[in-house]
């Protein structure tokens, strides 16, 4: 806080001193601008003198011509002669016209005034006697006079230049010629308002012409009434009053006016005027405006933004330093809370906390030490620590503990029971440290107490947890034995073979078929990679199959071929990876089954399919010859007989030659379904001909036979062996059953091409179709029959279907490979 | 008198036919074969004016015998017996060399009149069998024709439409449904990018299967 005062303190003498500054610049300028003022109001002064004097002058000549005039004598001298009269206002009117002043007229010896250029307006001067004005008195004592004053009938101020009229012939005054000026052309000219005031003061300080319209026929000082009266006898300035202007002299050149205005003052004397001045007033308050405006526009932006840029300096600074007494202030005030927190923690912490004074009486004592004991701290506080204990634990507090904690200064793990208020009893242990004043004396304790019951509790609890536990896990290891015996048993006596590897590649488990596999054991194997274990050829198959296991992390199953012992075997192997939690593989488990027997079996089956196809194709084709050369030959000698039979009998038997007619018709019948019998079996064509006359015959008479359009096409075929020949006339026989039988085609391609060594035959139908998905149930409809056909003559029998698109059964045989022959 | 060579590997067919042969009397079996190399050799011994052979013989095939017979006895014609019946061995024996072609079954009604057409130096089929040779003469000119993409039954189908035969007629012809002459036609028409009856018979014309 003081620091803030300090800093308060500094950052206001900052602008203090600014101002203070500032305030010395601002005086000193004033200073010169005010000095500067007096030479310039002094020169004003003067200057206006002679300007006013000047003006005054002008009229005097003029007055001497008026007077000098004739008619003016004449007027006078007969002043009964109106003629004269008339001349002389003539002479007058011309003069008041031609000068532009306000009046001109003529005065007899007496002062009466007998003729003028007013003669006519409601305020003549004709019939009025001037004679107490001095430039009358002046001018009849035969002076030339000037005169300035209030008109006494116009009300008009003016200036009056008198001059005597005198006779013929010289003399005395006659008469007096005056010319009064208005005053209004000197104000019009020179005493204008403008920077200062201007006064012409007459006789008595009587303001008798000024700048400043409100002052005008006031005096210039406070005058006293004799002085008034003074005024009033003249009757210069008309009637009064003439009140006071309020300006007080302050010095030589200096007024002040009633509210305090002051104003430099400078008088100068009007020479051809005795007693008249002249005075120039110049506000001194003007003055300073004048020297500070200047200032102002062009320093005072720069100044201003100076006291801008030093208060806001002031204020960051200050600020900077509030900041940092905050932040000192929150750090106490963290202080504070800390110590509350301590209280806090004390009371509210989960612990058995009390302690006890150099008496041994209880000075505090936690909440959960209340809590646990089931006391309220009235019960507690100031009473004894030891009317907790048991009469045991009493015993021992006074005669040991107590004591030696005194002494010492801390216990630590003393065993009490303390008496809960319910009256059961609690184990503890109490530990304590003591507190000391300034003088190192023991003040008071601070001791914890742990409530041993529940840990006895708890240990107690544990150990049996521990027992259970170990029960448990003796029956996990003994069932993981179980099941390991028996998986163990299960991979022993397994005719698989099967391995377990890392995701690197490492042998981690193999079981003996392995091993008689590779020819190594267990502990040989273990760790080891594909590359150590097997000939490079083997390995790099088995490693690409794994890869693919580790790429797609699912199980693949693929046929293997591996040699051991001299023989290779084939063994039908299934990977499939073991995913962790975290979706990475982390083994690779592969069973591989020996299939190497299966596979012979299974290509002695194939090769036993074919032979019986063959021998039946052969035994076909036997009987087909059979039936054909031999049967047909004999029927057709048969029938040459009948014929001739009838044709010997025609005309003689007629009976008999019907019988005749009837053996031939019995005869051709028969021929007719032993050739059926023996194409079906074997289309001679085919052993004759060819494959393409063989099928050229058979799609024309599939077409005949079935009504569907069958378009033969064939190109480039080469003479093809037997077994080729006979495979495509089977399959394309056997796919033209199926066309007619289950298609509802209304045409059908057959086209044979060769190319590229092989030869292609296609049976494309525009018929029902099916869908693929039930192929399965085709294959009885002579499908499988057509496979096993193409693969006995080594090639391959493709088949695309889909409703309502046709059928297209595709056969492709190698051209340049034919097996044995049939035959 | 007209001398045959009889080649028959079937004892009861021969003495079948030499009767058939014989019973006219102005022709006579000069000689008898059971195989197709006695059928040579006694073409080239014998005084025969037809050869009457059998192409399913026993020890040569047929048509060896015929081409064998063709190089070595251009001028002796050669009638076809044959139990066959099928289209084919007619179109081979004839490009063989065979002049004509008849089955056993039509032997009493066709030998004696085959042997006689034969002998005097004309061809003896029958009109589906010379038809389908005139296919196959056509599209074995070699070089790419039009009617490469063609099989034989589209080919027959377009001269007889070519010849101005009704869809009936050519159903009757050759045993076939009036719908499919319909589904070959179209396909005809489709292949060879014609529009109608009267294109299909220009393009016949001027492919050489059907006379102008």
């Amino acid at each position: 806080m003081r620091l803030r005062i300090i800093l308060l303190t500094l950052s206001l003498l900052a602008l203090v001193s600014t101002a203070a500054g500032a305030m010395y610049y601002y005086y000193s300028l004033r200073e010169s601008a005010v000095a500067q003022a007096h030479r310039q109001a002094a020169s004003r002064a003067q200057m206006l003198t002679n300007q006013i004097s000047g003006f005054l002058s002008q009229n005097q000549k003029p007055a001497a011509a008026l007077a000098s005039l004739h008619e003016m004598q004449q007027a006078l001298l007969n002043p009964r002669d109106d003629e004269a009269l008339d001349q002389a206002n003539a002479v007058l009117d011309k003069f008041q016209r031609t000068l532009g002043v306000d009046v001109c007229y003529l005065m007899d010896a007496t002062g009466l005034t007998i003729a003028s250029s007013n003669r006519k307006s409601a305020d003549t001067f004709v019939g009025h006697n001037f004679s107490f004005r001095p430039y009358y008195q002046n001018a009849i004592a035969g002076k030339v006079a000037k005169y300035l004053a209030l008109g006494t009938t116009s009300k008009k101020r003016g200036a009056y230049y008198s001059h005597p009229v005198r006779g013929p012939g010289g003399g005395p005054p006659i008469g007096v010629a005056v010319i009064k000026a208005p005053i209004r052309l000197l104000e019009k000219t020179v005493i204008q308002p403008g920077e200062g005031v201007t006064l012409l003061v007459g006789p008595h300080g009587v303001i008798f012409s000024t700048s400043r319209p409100q002052w005008l026929s006031h005096t210039l000082w406070d005058a006293p009434l004799e002085e008034w009266e003074a005024i009033a006898r003249t009757r210069q300035f008309g009637e009064g009053p003439w009140p006071w202007t309020g300006l007080t002299r302050r010095g030589e050149h200096l007024v002040v006016d009633q509210k305090g205005r002051e104003y430099l003052f400078y008088a100068a004397p009007l020479a051809i005027f005795p007693r008249w001045r002249v005075v120039y007033l110049r506000d001194m308050a003007e003055v300073v405006r004048g020297a500070w405006q200047p200032f102002v526009r062009t320093t005072g932006v720069a100044v201003l933004g100076l006291c801008l840029f030093a208060g806001l300096s002031v204020y960051f600074l200050y600020r900077k330093a509030s900041q940092e007494i905050l932040r000192r202030r929150v750090a106490e005030q963290d202080l504070r809370r800390s110590e509350e927190r301590y209280r806090g923690l004390y009371h509210n912490t989960p612990a058995l906390l009390h302690s006890i004074d150099t008496s041994g009486r209880l000075v505090d004592v936690s909440d959960y030490w209340m809590e646990a004991l089931g006391y309220s701290s009235q019960e507690v506080i100031g009473r004894r620590l030891t009317d907790f204990l048991t009469p045991e634990s009493r015993r021992r507090a006074e005669q040991e503990v107590l004591p030696g904690f005194f002494r010492q200064g801390f216990c630590k793990d003393v065993s009490y029971q303390f008496i809960k208020k319910d009256g059961s009893v609690v184990e503890v242990l109490l530990s304590a440290i003591a507190e000391r004043d300034e003088a190192g004396r023991i003040v008071k304790s601070l001791a914890v107490l742990s409530d041993v019951t529940t840990l006895k509790r708890t240990e107690e609890e544990l150990r049996r947890a521990q027992e259970k536990l170990s029960q448990h896990s003796r029956d996990l290891e003994r069932q993981v034995r179980q099941r390991t015996r028996e998986i163990t048993s299960f991979l022993r006596y397994t005719p698989a073979v099967v391995y377990m590897k890392d995701a690197q590649g490492h042998y981690v488990m193999v079981n003996s078929r392995f091993e008689e596999m590779c020819g190594l054991d267990t502990e040989q194997l273990w760790g080891k990679t594909v590359q150590e274990v097997f000939p490079p050829a083997v390995a790099a198959q088995f490693q690409a199959n794994d890869q693919r296991v580790l790429e797609s992390k699912r199980p693949y199953q693929v046929e293997e071929r591996v040699p051991h012992g001299g023989e290779e075997y084939t063994y039908l192997s299934v990977r499939f990876p073991i995913i962790d939690e975290g979706g990475q593989v982390s083994r690779l488990c592969g069973i591989m089954v020996n299939i190497t027997d299966l596979q012979r079996a299974q290509e002695k089956l194939r090769r036993l399919s074919g032979s019986i196809m063959a021998s039946q194709e052969k035994e076909r084709n036997a009987i087909a010859r059979e039936l054909h050369d031999e049967l047909g030959q004999v029927l057709t000698a048969l029938r040459m007989d009948a014929v001739w039979l009838r044709r010997h009998l025609e005309g003689a038997d007629a009976k008999a030659q019907a019988r005749a007619e009837n053996m031939c018709a019995v005869i051709d019948q028969t021929i007719s379904e032993v050739r059926g019998i023996a194409t079906r079996l074997r289309p001679p064509a085919l052993d004759d001909l060819g494959l393409v006359d063989a099928l050229e015959w058979h799609t024309a008479e599939f077409e005949r036979r079935t009504g569907i359009a069958c378009v033969f096409t064939h190109a480039q075929v080469p003479p093809v062996g037997d077994t080729i020949a006979i495979a495509a006339y089977r399959v394309a026989q056997e796919a033209l059953t199926n066309v007619a039988r289950h298609s509802g085609a209304s045409n059908v391609d057959v086209a044979l091409r060769s190319d590229d060594g092989r030869l292609e035959l296609s049976v494309v139908d525009n018929g029902a179709g099916f869908a693929a998905e039930r192929l399965s149930e085709r294959e009885g409809l002579g499908i499988a029959g057509m496979r096993e056909r193409a693969s006995l003559a080594g090639g391959e029998l493709s088949l695309r279907s889909r409703p309502g698109q046709g059928t297209e059964v595709i056969l492709r045989l190698p051209l340049d490979q034919p097996r044995g022959g049939v035959h | 008198m007209i001398r045959v060579l009889l080649a028959d590997d079937h004892g009861m067919v021969r003495a079948g036919l030499r009767s058939l042969i014989e019973e006219t009397g102005d022709l006579a079996v000069q000689a008898e074969a059971a195989d197709g190399r006695e059928a040579i050799r006694l073409a080239l011994t014998q005084p025969v004016d037809v050869a009457v052979v059998d192409i399913s013989m026993p020890g040569m095939d047929g048509l060896e015998v015929i081409s064998q017979l063709k190089a070595q006895r251009p001028e002796l014609p050669i009638l076809v017996l044959t139990m066959h019946e099928e289209e084919q061995y007619v179109v081979r024996t004839i490009s063989a060399g065979a002049k004509g072609y008849i089955t056993k079954r039509s032997a009493p009604e066709q030998l004696v009149k085959a042997i006689r057409q034969l002998h005097a130096g004309g061809r003896y089929l029958s009109d589906q069998a010379a038809e389908l040779l005139a296919l196959r003469v056509a599209r074995g000119q070699g070089g790419a024709s039009p009617l490469d993409g063609l099989s034989n039954r589209e080919l027959q189908v377009l001269r007889a439409l070519a010849l101005g035969q009704t869809n009936r007629e050519i159903a009757e012809a050759f045993h076939i449904s009036v719908k499919t002459v319909d589904t070959y036609r179209f396909r005809l028409l489709k292949k060879l990018g014609l529009r109608n009856n009267a294109e299909l018979s220009r393009f016949a014309t001027a492919q050489g299967l059907v006379e102008s």
